[in-house]
């Protein structure tokens, strides 16, 4: 298991004037490098919580420790300027141009402004936006994805290794925020943060996640794993809930097809057969005196997940996928078997109890 | 006596009204501001003071400026004093409120972001709040300029600056051949002044609000 970057230490939140608190005791240890999902019903505290971590929200009591410092009391603006701080609605100062935007934490550290020029230029670059075309736009002239990706650049400019995610990409259309997630998840290959991301859409926690923190009432921590294991185990209905309904659907798609999960192509003498050209394996032949269905072969090395295995076989009728090397030559097949295991773990129908210990006292090691 | 002859004789005074007349206005403008938009500041989030704030600024608008002048000649004397300052008096209820509303109305998704990156409460209100309310504090400030252009009139009835002096003669020589050239010219330099001061304003705008919030 990774080394704990953040610590949060029996953290409590009471508003004044309220009596119940919104969180109440969370103990939780964020490990460096990832990005741990909060996720939970509205109202659960998932926000308040996020917002104690760089004191937007003073805590009532408990401590924050990030890399063995305990910053409970230190100056709150010292600290934010060591946390990246990205909100739904971006937030960026729409008098200040995207140069001055990006650069802003920066200039409150008193870079030195060639220094900040330069770096400005590396973050548009990072973000994906050509700094000579963007640099000097004001924000109301850029789409709203294109916005969002200069709060990401602003949040990482002063290279913290904590970064605050607020349901980042929530206002923006549906494709645009799968192009983000997507794009976000190949720049944290490069930057390794440690990303505390609150969200309320499973479909993104589940695909953004290194981790997934499900939170209850006052923040309650009902399951902390790994998205496989929220999925496959569950552990309690409140989680199962939770996750839904097509659970066994979301499964498959996190679960990625190895070698171990390859078996051999059906028989040749007696029902469909597998057609190849030149060695390499192109489509089906289902029954006599049909045309051959091609396929389009999954390559192993592109990491295709189960759900990708269970999308040709629905579409080309076959009774199994089939998986290839780069060369295009035949590794093995994933027929139904495995695609039902999968559904039926995620589904909860196997021993529950059992799994629910190992899930427990692992800690969600996986 | 002729127009043209009237406005060669007088011609000096006549342009030293209506560049004191510019002058006051502005002065008293710029007093204005600086009283008004640091109470705005100070009062903005507070309901209970800024309502009060907000209700002496509007009580002063309503005294009839002779009877303010009538109390001002016994502290400041004649001239300019009282007539800057009955004018600094009526500019604040424009510039306070437009003040308020111009820094209550910066989103508070980008008063989050400033804060979530570590703006101190100075900095914030200097780099981001003032300069997004700016140009409706600008608005305030220039409704002010030119409520004032005519309220600065009547300060000649304390001896005060500016072209009021011009309709001030005229109405106490009603009857000569004057007269009406002294009143008509010192109604149209009026006019002229708020001309002029709506032209500065515009100025001021295109150079003091940046591109990215002008519409």
């Amino acid at each position: 298991m990774t080394e704990t970057l953040i610590r949060l230490e029996q953290l409590s939140k009471t508003y004044p004037g309220h009596s119940v608190p919104a969180v109440e005791s969370l103990d939780l240890s964020i490990p460096d490098g990832e990005i741990v999902m909060f996720i939970g019903p509205s109202g659960c505290g998932k926000t308040t919580t996020m917002k104690m971590i760089n004191r937007l929200i003073e805590p009532s009591s408990g401590r924050i420790v990030i890399a063995g410092e305990d910053v409970t009391s230190i100056d709150p603006n010292e600290l934010r300027r060591r946390v990246g701080y990205v909100i739904q609605q971006v937030g960026l100062f729409p008098h200040v141009r995207v140069s001055g935007n990006v650069g802003a934490v920066l200039r409150l550290l008193k870079w030195p402004s060639d220094k900040i020029a330069r770096r400005v230029d590396e973050m548009l670059d990072l973000v994906g936006l050509d700094p000579s075309q963007y640099r000097d736009s004001y924000p109301k002239q850029l789409s709203g994805g294109q916005q969002q990706r200069v709060g990401v650049a602003r949040a990482l400019a002063a290279d913290p290794p904590v970064m605050l995610m607020d349901e980042p990409f929530g206002s923006v259309d549906p494709i645009t925020r799968e192009h983000l997630q997507d794009e976000f998840l190949r720049l944290q290959q490069e930057i390794r943060k440690t990303i505390v991301f609150v969200t309320h859409d499973i479909t993104e926690a589940l695909r953004m996640g290194d981790r997934i923190a499900i939170l209850g009432e006052r923040s309650r921590v009902e399951q902390y794993d790994t998205p496989p294991n929220v999925v496959a185990r569950p552990s309690s209905d409140f989680v199962a809930n939770f996750i839904g309904t097509n659970a066994g659907l979301r499964a498959l798609t996190l679960m990625p097809i190895d070698r171990q999960t390859l078996v051999p192509p059906p028989a040749e003498r007696e029902g469909p057969r597998l057609v190849y050209d030149e060695d390499r394996p192109v489509g089906w032949h289902l029954s006599d005196g049909q045309a051959t269905t091609r396929i389009q072969p999954l390559r192993l090395s592109a990491q295709p997940v189960l759900a990708d295995a269970l999308n040709q076989i629905v579409s080309s009728q076959a009774p199994s996928a089939v998986v290839v090397d780069d060369d295009g030559q035949l590794l093995g097949c994933v027929d139904m078997s495995a695609v039902r295991a999968a559904v039926a773990g995620a589904a909860g129908n196997g021993d529950r109890s059992d799994l629910q210990m190992e899930a427990a006292s692992g800690d969600g090691s996986a | 006596m002729s127009y043209e002859e009237y406005l060669s004789y007088f011609q000096e005074s006549l342009l030293r009204q209506f560049g004191d007349h510019l002058a006051v206005v502005l002065l008293s403008t710029l007093l204005g501001s600086i009283v008004g938009v640091s109470a705005g500041i100070l009062v903005r989030h507070q309901p209970g003071p800024r309502e009060i704030v907000l209700k002496v600024a509007g009580t002063m608008l309503t005294i009839p400026s002779l009877a303010l002048y009538a109390v001002l000649i016994g502290i400041l004397g004649l001239g300019w004093p009282p007539v800057l300052l009955a004018l600094t008096a009526y500019s604040l209820l424009p510039i306070i409120q437009n003040t308020i509303v111009g820094l209550n109305s910066v989103s508070t998704s980008v008063l989050e972001a400033a804060r979530g990156i570590g703006m101190g409460d100075k900095a914030r209100l200097l780099r981001v709040e003032l300069p997004l309310a700016w140009p409706v504090i600008l608005v305030g400030i220039r409704t002010a300029a030119i409520i004032l252009v005519s309220t600065a009139a009547l300060g000649a009835v304390v001896r005060g600056p500016g072209l009021g002096n011009a309709i001030y003669a005229g109405l106490n020589s009603i009857g000569s051949s004057v007269a009406l050239y002294q009143v008509l010219t010192g109604i149209g330099g009026v006019v002229v002044v708020g001309l002029l001061l709506n032209a500065i304003f515009f100025a001021l705008a295109r150079l003091t609000i940046p591109s990215g919030i002008r519409d």
